[in-house]
């Protein structure tokens, strides 16, 4: 009996012990030594012998606190509060049972001790004038793959769909990875394939300057970003390669690979296609920057014509649609940094290419009395090689100057072979050209203090293009009426340019101001040799006589100086320029020498002022005076295509014209209505005018110099947001008159006005679910008016849909639609692309499918109005093809 | 055991302290009115990335049982609407994304009703006043220290209004503060970010300054809005600003058709 009793009393204890709730509540009052209750007074429990906290609170208003534990064991209690020192104490919970512990808590004073002010070494971002410095780790949570990916979650740098990194709504100028800079405008290469796990920080570089000499003094709004590797991480290889086949054995392949060390840095780029893809566009962006954007350094941009170019014009579609193509381009780049002072990069590519096209036209002259109409249809091969290289030697000499070499070259061959149905007559035209171009430049930059700065430039750049051009037609009979059987037509010219230039520029910032100083002297040397030979049916050759030859040499020197002053007040900006230049000339052709020697000023004006946040208003003005370029200036009769020759004047003369720009801009991102206005007004008051001959079988063109030519253009273009439609809409309206002279055959000087109207919307939708579109159309109306009147309306319509099926998978089609107006037949084409996008492991390895020109259409015809008449062409397209791309990223 | 002797002799004092009490509780009343506590002002480095500039010089002001927390005004105030006419037509653009007037937005907490007023300036000018209740956030504390700057610190995760925390906070001072909205923890934050990044505040700079200075908030005579309230707003907010971009994009530029991101995250 008693055994029992026993035993259920124990498994009683037991079952106390493990389902009553050992909850102790710890509990008291917390005072300072005065007895005055002390509230916002926090009470920690912590484990004894770990930073572990169990529970924690503030006293309340009445200096009371209230901790719940459901644990035993010993503890530590503590009350600490600013102006106090801690209290703790060990307490001991064992209960079993529910249990309050009371503890009051008496805090001493103790002087608020932070006498001195406590700063934070380790931010995460640290920002020092120009370079905010952001240390990616705080932002990132290891799930990025690529440096794109860290970028998108850095703040103040912004990734878009494409790729493109702007900073504050501004496009970077260039990635470098720990100061070296590979890839320039092209550093997507960069972003979407370097690893993520290598990057330690990123740097962004405000008002940046390519010469880091003219930091703060050039006027700058450039932004860069800078990458820092970790430690262990600064040798690296890294890479994407492509391959992609589909039907009809189109192709497209494609290589990148990246080494970083620590004093080299490497990039090697190949690629093979066939579906019209131009790859030279790219590195061509890299190694001559210079043809693209605004003159930095004397000689920019320089180089000689070739003579003739068949198929040069190509209509206004993706390149890719019209060009049966066969391209191969390797591409090599390097830097290196042997020491401190020596940076020495280096590029190297070689394109090949065979470019098929392939178009049928028409030109409708319709000036009486010769009206007639001209058909071509051309079918052509170009196929081309060329070399091209840059290097940089750049070495500084002490902290404040710097002295860089930049050197490149060009050499390619080109040869043209057209099959040519004119009316009804077959003609073969070949052309060979060769281009040997080289640059040299030299550039010293001295910074004297925080403000100033000088630059001292030297160039040197030849380019040499010899040209060889065959046709086996001779459609100037009625030219030269004593010549009989003649065969075959020869062109061979040689043109080439030769500058050397010496430039010196001083830089000065203030405050509110910046002034620059130049000086300098240019020299340009441009031959022309060229000579037209007839080869009859006994393969005699035939010279034409010296109407239609060149033996040209023009030197041009310039002397000049020049002096340019921004000034910023408030909300107003001036920017005023003032150039003068004394110019000699020296024109020998066919053995008369021409000399001139004008003295040239030109000024320009610019204001801007920001009205308020939401209205801005910009303007400008300037009198250029502009020599004639020189191929105005031959005054042999050149032939640039099968039946057209062109004759410069011979003499060195100068244009003069007045250009004014304003603009009004209001609203901004945050309203749902947004104007952009401009106004631009061209006065030339001197201008190249043409002189015709144009009959069916050959055209003469004579460089003309007319007075007074009109340009007037106004555009508006306005936003607005539909919330209903959750839908934004675009317009878009425009007019341009242009208002010319010219000449043709017997007309008399005669006026023409050339206008255009353009007027167009963009509906693009903003669905919150996976599908959206893009629906947009613009008409061009262009009416002539002159001894006759034509007009034109033709219209681009696009709708692009886009399709979210997956997170991984996404689809998109673009749509086109273009109408031409005054087309007999075909006046619309269409063309519909699919793009259907997968990602097989992440974003390592990716699926494409693309189907493009889905209608198959072969033919893209366009129409266009001149002052003549009218013209048109029908482009060979690519057919329909299917592709598929593997893409993997190593 | 000794505790229970404490509470003995305690029991035995209470009726005489209860008598003393009182007066001291009512003296103790008035020297908390009158507190003399600096007041403690911690400079934030708070950083927000949805797609625009993020940099704001926050601070927060500790008095008492009182918080003001001002967002402050962000880095790239100089750059506000820049249009620039190409020669093409075309035109490129840098916008704002954060709308904020001269006194800028602030959070003022008050713990005595466990209130928190906020100030949003908003789109088109207009200012909203946000009433709350303090959201007593779920901490889970670690045992993780780690040093934000110089100062000891320990780790401790919560979520908030859609987003999840991970914070450090200074034992060595005791107080219930931090940054924005964030606090509860046995000591003040100094350091917060949430796990997808997007928001991040550390502390830049702590230093005590005279209580007079706390800044001077006028809001008696304001007309609040509800956290519901509030949500809605925002939500349509979003979306309007999402697709009065997408207006201005040309063909052939693409943005992520999703409404911008907002630090709180509200549940339809």
């Amino acid at each position: 009996m008693m055994g029992l009793r026993t035993n259920f009393f124990i498994i009683l204890l037991f079952g106390t012990v493990f389902f009553s709730s050992a909850q102790t509540v710890l509990k008291g009052v917390v005072q300072d030594s005065s007895g005055t209750r002390l509230s916002m007074i926090n009470v920690v429990l912590q484990a004894f012998d770990s930073n572990a906290i169990l529970a924690y609170c503030y006293s309340n208003t009445k200096g009371e606190y209230e901790l719940e534990i459901n644990k035993k064991g010993d503890f530590i209690l503590g009350a600490s509060g600013m102006g106090y020192a801690p209290n703790k104490i060990k307490i001991q919970v064992n209960a079993q049972s529910e249990t309050v512990l009371v503890n009051d808590f008496k805090l001493l004073e103790k002087a608020f001790d932070l006498k001195e002010v406590i700063l934070n070494a380790d931010r995460p971002i640290v920002v020092k004038k120009d370079t905010i410095s952001i240390k990616v780790n705080t932002f990132t949570n290891g799930s990025e793959e690529v440096v794109e990916d860290i970028l998108k979650k850095l703040p103040g740098i912004e990734v878009t769909k494409d790729g493109t990194v702007k900073v504050q709504g501004k496009s970077v100028e260039k990635i470098m990875v720990e100061g070296d800079d590979l890839f320039e405008k092209g550093y997507k290469l960069l972003t979407k394939n370097l690893h993520a796990g290598v990057l330690d920080k990123v740097e962004i570089l405000e008002h940046y300057s390519h010469n880091s000499l003219l930091k703060n003094i050039e006027d700058s709004d450039r932004v860069a970003l800078n990458i820092t590797l970790k430690e262990d991480q600064k040798s690296t290889l890294f890479g994407n390669i492509g391959l992609g086949y589909g039907t009809d054995q189109f192709y497209e392949n494609k290589l990148n690979l990246i080494s970083f060390n620590e004093k080299s840095k490497y990039y090697f780029f190949g690629n093979l296609n066939n579906i019209g893809s131009d790859a030279v566009d790219d590195i061509f962006q890299i190694v001559y920057p210079d043809f693209f954007t605004a003159q930095n350094y004397i000689g920019d941009g320089m180089t000689a014509d070739n003579l003739i170019n068949i198929g040069s014009y190509t209509p206004d579609i993706n390149q890719n649609r019209i060009k049966f193509n066969n391209a191969e381009l390797a591409s090599l780049n390097g830097i290196f940094n042997p020491n401190k002072r020596l940076k020495i990069k280096g590029l190297v590519f070689l394109a090949s290419d065979e470019i098929g096209l392939s178009r049928a036209s028409f030109e409708e002259f319709a000036l009486p009395p010769n009206n007639f109409r001209n058909n071509e249809n051309y079918t052509q091969k170009k196929k081309s090689i060329a070399i091209s290289g840059k290097w940089d030697f750049i070495y500084k000499l002490n902290k404040n100057a710097q002295i860089a070499y930049i050197g490149r070259y060009n050499s390619g061959n080109f040869r043209d072979k057209a099959l040519l149905l004119f009316n009804d007559e077959a003609i073969n035209e070949l052309v060979n050209n060769e281009t040997r171009y080289s640059d040299h430049r030299v550039t010293h930059t001295r910074r004297f203090s925080d403000n100033s700065a000088f630059q001292l430039t030297a160039r040197y750049i030849s380019d040499d293009r010899p040209q060889n051009y065959l046709v086996d037609a001779f459609l100037f009979q009625s030219l030269f009426p004593n010549l009989q059987n003649v065969l075959r037509v020869t062109q061979e010219s040689h043109n080439t340019i030769d500058f050397m230039g010496l430039e010196g520029s001083y830089l000065i910032r203030k405050e509110n101001s910046f002034v620059s100083i130049k000086a300098g002297m240019a020299n340009t040397i441009n031959k022309l040799q060229s000579d037209l030979i007839f080869e009859d049916d006994l393969q005699n050759q035939i010279s034409t006589g010296d109407q239609f030859q060149n033996d040209f040499e023009a030197t041009l020197r310039d002397l000049y100086t020049s002096a340019s002053y921004k000034y910023t007040f408030k909300k107003f900006s001036v920017r005023s320029e003032l150039a003068l230049h004394q110019f000699s000339s020296r024109i020998s052709s066919r053995g008369l020498v021409n000399r001139k020697s004008p003295l040239t000023l030109i000024p320009s004006l610019g204001l801007s002022w920001n009205i308020n946040g939401k209205n801005k208003i910009i303007t400008s003005y300037k009198y250029n005076t502009r020599n004639l370029p020189f191929n105005e200036l031959y005054d042999g009769y050149t032939l640039t295509s099968y039946r057209n020759f062109n004759r410069g004047i011979g003499n060195f003369s100068q244009l003069k014209g007045s250009y004014f720009l304003a603009s009004y801009l209001l609203g901004n991102w945050s309203d749902s209505f947004l104007i952009n206005s401009s106004l631009i007004y061209n006065k030339n008051h001197d201008y190249v005018g043409r002189t015709s001959e144009v009959q069916s079988s050959f055209v003469l063109n004579n460089t003309t110099l007319l007075k007074d030519r009109e340009f007037y253009s106004m555009n508006f273009t306005g936003d607005k947001l539909i919330d209903k439609l959750a839908t934004n809409m675009k317009i878009n309206v425009g007019v341009s008159k242009n208002r010319f002279q010219n000449i043709i055959n017997d007309s008399g000087l005669r006026t023409i006005e050339s206008d255009a109207y353009s007027y167009g919307g963009e509906f693009r939708s903003v669905f919150l679910g996976r599908f959206n579109f893009h629906l947009g159309s613009k008409w061009t109306t262009s009416l002539v008016k002159s001894s006759i009147d034509t007009k034109n309306t033709n219209n681009t319509t696009f709708l692009d849909l886009t399709f979210d099926i997956a997170p991984n998978l996404s689809l998109e089609i673009k749509n086109e639609c273009y109408y031409f107006g005054n087309l007999p037949a075909n006046k619309t084409t269409y063309f519909t692309d699919f793009d259907l996008r997968y990602n097989l492991k992440g974003d390592k390895l990716k699926l494409r499918f693309i189907v493009n020109n889905l209608f198959n259409n072969r033919t893209f015809s366009n129409f266009y109005v001149s002052d003549t008449g009218s013209y048109g062409t029908g482009f060979q397209l690519l057919p329909r093809y299917i592709l598929i791309k593997l893409g993997y990223r190593f | 055991m000794p505790i229970q002797l404490w509470t003995n002799t305690k029991h035995m004092y209470n009726h005489m302290i209860r008598f003393n009490c009182q007066l001291l509780l009512f003296v103790s009343f008035i020297s908390l009115a009158q507190n003399e506590q600096p007041m403690l002002v911690i400079d934030y480095d708070f950083y927000l990335n949805f797609d625009g500039p993020t940099h704001f010089r926050s601070s927060l002001y500790i008095k008492g049982n009182e918080r003001l927390f001002v967002q402050g005004h962000g880095d790239n105030e100089s750059i506000e609407e820049e249009k620039e006419q190409k020669e093409d037509g075309s035109f490129s653009f840098s916008f704002k994304f954060f709308e904020n007037d001269s006194i800028g937005g602030y959070n003022y907490t008050n713990l005595t009703n466990d209130t928190i007023i906020s100030r949003k300036p908003w789109f088109d000018k207009k200012i909203y006043f946000l009433k709350e209740q303090v959201t007593q956030i779920d901490w889970r504390i670690y045992e993780d220290t780690q040093k934000v700057g110089s100062i000891l610190c320990q780790k401790a995760s919560g979520n908030f209004r859609g987003r999840t925390y991970e914070v450090w906070f200074a034992p060595e001072f005791p107080l219930n503060a931090g940054p924005w909205k964030l606090s509860g923890l046995p000591g003040i934050i100094l350091k917060a970010a949430d796990t997808t990044g997007k928001s991040v505040m550390v502390f830049s700079k702590i230093r005590k300054e005279d209580p007079a200075l706390f800044p001077r908030i006028g809001i008696d005579n304001e007309k609040f809005i509800s956290i519901e309230e509030y949500a809605k707003l925002q939500k349509s907010a979003g979306q309007e600003l999402a697709r009065k971009l997408m207006a201005k994009m040309p063909r052939g530029v693409k943005i992520e058709a999703t409404s911008s991101e907002s630090l709180e995250i509200f549940e339809d």
